[in-house]
């Protein structure tokens, strides 16, 4: 028999809460990974074409990912429907976040070059 | 099981159980239907039908064999419960001495038999729906 | 390795595993209900999650933890030495479908809050 959660939903709901307030707090988190992807500090302008494709890469890579989902299913190398779900969110947020990074190294590019001017 | 198989391993064991309760109701009929028959091809009265399970069994990625639902073994004659001896003279099938041998089928035993495979054809059906309820729900997290 | 991925959130994927494995362990003892000598089988995940977690592992560690199938052989037999006690499995069943539908909850609200934190300006 499953021991655990018995039913009722306000057991449910408690335990929900409890989950959701600490992911509040991961969420502030992903603003410092996104920092943590773009390195220390400002990219000296040699650098920036190389980390802009290298972020437009993965970009790239994730579209292609989840593009390859249905033959990975028929290689039997996903489980089960919600492992196709998780698989399809990741590569949506994944591009989401590599896109974030796209766009704050444009920005920082930019600052860098209305400062020297 | 590879592939695709292992989203609907589920599904399948229920099918199974499906095929075989159904298997199964087929047989009752049949031994209701012939409860009255005293005289076969093969000679003598008809001997009850009993269908034999056992578990589906698959080997796993482990190594380790798992249940994948339900087979049907085969249909046997039931041998041990023996026939009904009754004297009525005046039966067509009737011995020398005025005694008639009736099938072995007791019927309220069918009977009780019919409602447990019913019962079973049922929860395998339910367990179906959840299958369809849970694949439904893992997709709407791709949402 | 992917920034958005914490031990965590690879606990939330081994819970759903374990919990649609299950769901596929209570159908191989409904399809089993009227099987001579079958013994039902169960699946344990939750219970030694919770049992490692008190030994003091890491969410790393339980995240890695595989669930255990077992027989039952406490529950006692019929006379034809199969245990399956249909009500109850078809209750475990319903069981198991809400923590099913309670992981992918968590696992929803994650992917929602990390997406309002990535389109945030």
């Amino acid at each position: 028999m499953i021991d655990g959660i018995q039913g009722g939903s306000s057991l449910a709901r408690a335990a929900l809460e409890a989950a959701l307030s600490s992911q509040r707090a991961a969420a502030a988190g992903i603003e410092s990974r996104v920092q943590e992807s773009l390195g220390s500090g400002a990219a000296p302008k040699a650098d920036f074409a190389g980390s802009l494709a290298d972020s437009l890469r993965a970009v790239d890579s994730e579209v292609r990912g989840a593009d390859e989902l249905p033959l990975a299913m028929l290689r039997g190398e996903i489980g089960d429907f919600h492992e196709v779900a998780a698989r399809i969110k990741n590569a949506e947020l994944t591009f989401k976040f590599a896109l974030e990074v796209r766009n704050k190294l444009i920005d920082a590019y930019r600052e860098t070059m209305r400062m020297s001017v | 099981m590879e592939g695709i198989r292992r989203f609907f391993g589920g599904f399948r064991a229920a099918a199974s159980g499906l095929a075989a309760e159904r298997a199964r109701v087929d047989v009752i009929a049949r031994n209701i239907a012939n409860a009255q028959t005293t005289s076969t091809p093969e000679g003598g009265p008809y001997r009850r039908e009993v269908l034999r399970f056992a578990p589906l069994l698959e080997r796993a990625e482990d190594g380790r064999m798992r249940t994948q639902g339900v087979r049907v073994v085969g249909v046997e004659r039931d041998s041990s419960t023996p026939f009904e001896r009754i004297h009525d003279p005046d039966h067509p099938d009737a011995d020398a001495e005025g005694f008639v041998l009736l099938p072995n089928v007791n019927t309220a035993r069918e009977m009780a038999d019919l409602i447990t495979a019913m019962r079973a054809y049922e929860a395998n059906a339910s367990v179906q729906e959840n299958f369809v309820s849970m694949a439904e729900r893992a997709l709407r997290m791709a949402q | 390795m992917n920034p958005l991925e914490s031990p965590n959130s690879r606990l939330l994927l081994s819970l759903l595993d374990a919990t649609a494995q299950r769901a596929r362990v209570i159908a191989g003892n409904v399809a089993n209900q009227n099987t001579p000598g079958y013994r039902r089988q169960v699946l344990a995940f939750e219970d030694r999650l919770r049992e490692a977690l008190a030994r003091g592992r890491s969410v790393d560690e339980l995240a890695h933890m595989t669930p255990e199938v077992g027989e039952d052989t406490l529950t006692p037999a019929r006379a034809d030495g199969n245990n399956v006690n249909l009500e109850l499995e078809m209750s475990a069943m319903r069981e198991n479908r809400l923590l099913y539908e309670m992981y992918s909850t968590l696992h929803a609200s994650r992917a929602n809050l990390i997406t309002a934190a990535l389109e945030s300006r």
